[in-house]
């Protein structure tokens, strides 16, 4: 098994009760939008445990927040809230290298 | 079953999925929202979630592989991983090579797509007007979770 399949498996609770909390703090995003708009359009925020912990103008400044609380980086969910996004479509030819 | 959800704000359709990647012995991982694009060919980490991984930038391939869209291009890596997806019994997991969009030429807002590679091993059931965005996981390795797991009060796998 390869060390990335092993890390997921071996750990399969874990792995599954973050999700279920990360999933959890989605709502933010999924269910104050105008709310989001109006305090932080144009700003980066990042939610954890259900709600808003931090903002900053950068990503760079959020993740550096993030550090200083203490907060784990791979369980926050970090996004720039905006009303307009980009249109992305995705074409690539790869091979690992 | 997958259940997904669309964003407020972008109006996008999202799945969350644990996204583990390796440089030489080292294990990244983070929980990831993936933006569910069926015009993708691959998944790519877009830059936020690539420093939410904490891989060191010094530590990836050179980004030498193009990749288009609209947009214009931008370089990319590829680096060997796995992603895991779960609902309230099961954890769906894919090893897959992951591709990493060069942080230095996309925007920074750019979201973790979750592509092709994955998504024609699924159906999906996407009505935007209902509020219903749900898949049906094929061609995973299925870990059953241990007994006494449930999911947390007011998680989409809870309901």
């Amino acid at each position: 098994m390869d060390a990335a399949v092993d890390a997921l498996v071996s750990a399969s609770g874990k792995v599954a009760s973050g999700l279920s909390e990360f999933r959890r703090t989605a709502g933010v995003f999924s269910s104050r939008s105008e709310d989001l708009l109006r305090k932080y359009e144009k700003r980066w925020v990042a939610a954890f445990a259900g709600k808003v912990q931090a903002d900053a103008a950068t990503l760079k400044g959020l993740l550096a927040k993030v550090d200083r609380l203490g907060l784990p980086r791979g369980a926050v969910m970090v996004r720039f809230i905006e009303r307009e996004t980009q249109k992305l479509i995705l074409d690539a030819d790869r091979t690992v290298r | 079953m997958l259940i997904g959800r669309f964003g407020r704000t972008t109006q996008r359709p999202y799945v969350e999925g644990r996204l583990v990647v390796t440089v030489g012995v080292q294990v990244y991982q983070a929980d990831v929202s993936f933006l569910v694009d069926t015009g993708a060919d691959c998944t790519m980490v877009g830059p936020a979630d690539l420093a939410r991984l904490a891989v060191p930038l010094g530590a990836l391939p050179p980004f030498s592989i193009s990749c288009g869209g609209v947009g214009g291009s931008c370089g990319s890596c590829v680096l060997r991983g796995a992603i895991a997806f779960a609902d309230a019994r099961n954890l769906y997991v894919y090893s897959l090579p992951v591709s990493i969009a060069d942080p230095a030429h996309v925007p920074e807002q750019m979201p973790t797509l979750l592509g092709r590679d994955i998504l024609h091993q699924w159906g999906m059931r996407y009505h935007f007007g209902l509020g219903l965005l749900e898949f049906d996981v094929h061609g995973a390795k299925i870990v059953p979770l241990p007994p006494d797991y449930q999911a947390l009060p007011g998680s989409p796998e809870a309901m």
